[in-house]
């Protein structure tokens, strides 16, 4: 009979053993992979939301007034 | 008995899909973790009827060429067709042990929850200020505004599809992304012809 607290950490190696970890075939690359993906595991909107007011900003600034057609396009999209 | 059960149940499935949409939210990756281990057919049926609900409530902000109930069945037939393409592609590139198919349907269905913020979201919005937009200056902000949402929600799409996949296939990144790219190749053209035939402006997917 296991006590409640094996049982999480039982939990816990199940969870942490479920997916075998990401190998991209070159060392910096996974690295950069785990680095970018880290943040987004938890509260991503926090690196979301800047990222894409950012690129609605640079579109804007490169296509201008068709960013406007764009949005009218999408309101008459759903 | 049995119906009183049934409603319980309901009810706790509805309660659990609600605390998984805002937990998608906080924590996607420990939560897409644990939807895939879910077994609860109750919550995908949840997610479909909210889905039907919102075709008929969009309804009455703008009338569909087609009947409400013909959009919910051709989107119930998307989703089978993509837990099917995904499943198949999935069976094909992962040698190392079967994929099932109860996981995927789960995760697959709550990448929806994006799909259904956004396009009830864009029928609250048309109602309320609907388009074309001006070139002012509130024009421009709202513009601005509506195109940073639509990106979040794209990229919180895709982040919950990749998670989905990975959980419910255990494949590796490279794998998931042919899948993901060799899917958009056949959706692109697929939405085309739904565009062409006034289905779906933007498909359901």
């Amino acid at each position: 009979m296991k006590t409640k607290q094996e049982q999480i950490v039982s939990q816990k190696l199940q969870d942490i053993f479920q997916i075998p970890p990401n190998d991209l075939g070159n060392q910096y690359i996974t690295s950069f992979y785990k680095l970018f993906t880290r943040p987004l595991k938890k509260l991503p909107f926090l690196f979301i939301v800047p990222l894409s007011a950012a690129v609605a900003l640079a579109g804007y600034l490169m296509f201008g007034h068709l960013i406007i057609h764009l949005v009218s396009l999408l309101q008459y999209g759903f | 008995m049995d119906f009183k059960q049934r409603i319980f149940e309901v009810i706790a499935a509805l309660i659990i899909v609600v605390r998984r949409f805002l937990l998608l939210i906080l924590v996607p990756y420990k939560t897409m973790r644990r939807i895939c281990n879910e077994t609860d057919m109750m919550q995908v049926y949840i997610i479909f009827t909210s889905i039907f609900v919102y075709f008929h409530a969009a309804n009455r902000f703008r009338e569909y060429e087609y009947e409400p109930i013909i959009l919910f069945l051709m989107t119930v037939v998307h989703f089978v067709i993509t837990v099917l393409f995904f499943f198949m592609m999935s069976g094909f590139l992962q040698k190392k042990q079967p994929v099932e198919i109860k996981p995927l349907v789960s995760t697959l269905a709550y990448t929806l929850l994006p799909t259904i913020i956004w396009f009830s979201t864009s029928s609250i919005l048309y109602a309320l200020l609907p388009p074309p937009r001006n070139i002012n200056l509130l024009g421009m902000a709202f513009s601005m505004l509506y195109i940073s949402f639509s990106i979040t929600l794209l990229i919180w799409k895709i982040i919950l599809l990749y998670l989905a996949l990975r959980f419910s296939t255990q494949l590796a990144f490279y794998r998931i992304i042919y899948m993901i790219m060799l899917y958009l190749l056949l959706a692109i053209p697929y939405s085309l012809v739904l565009y062409a035939f006034d289905y779906f402006r933007i498909p359901f997917i």
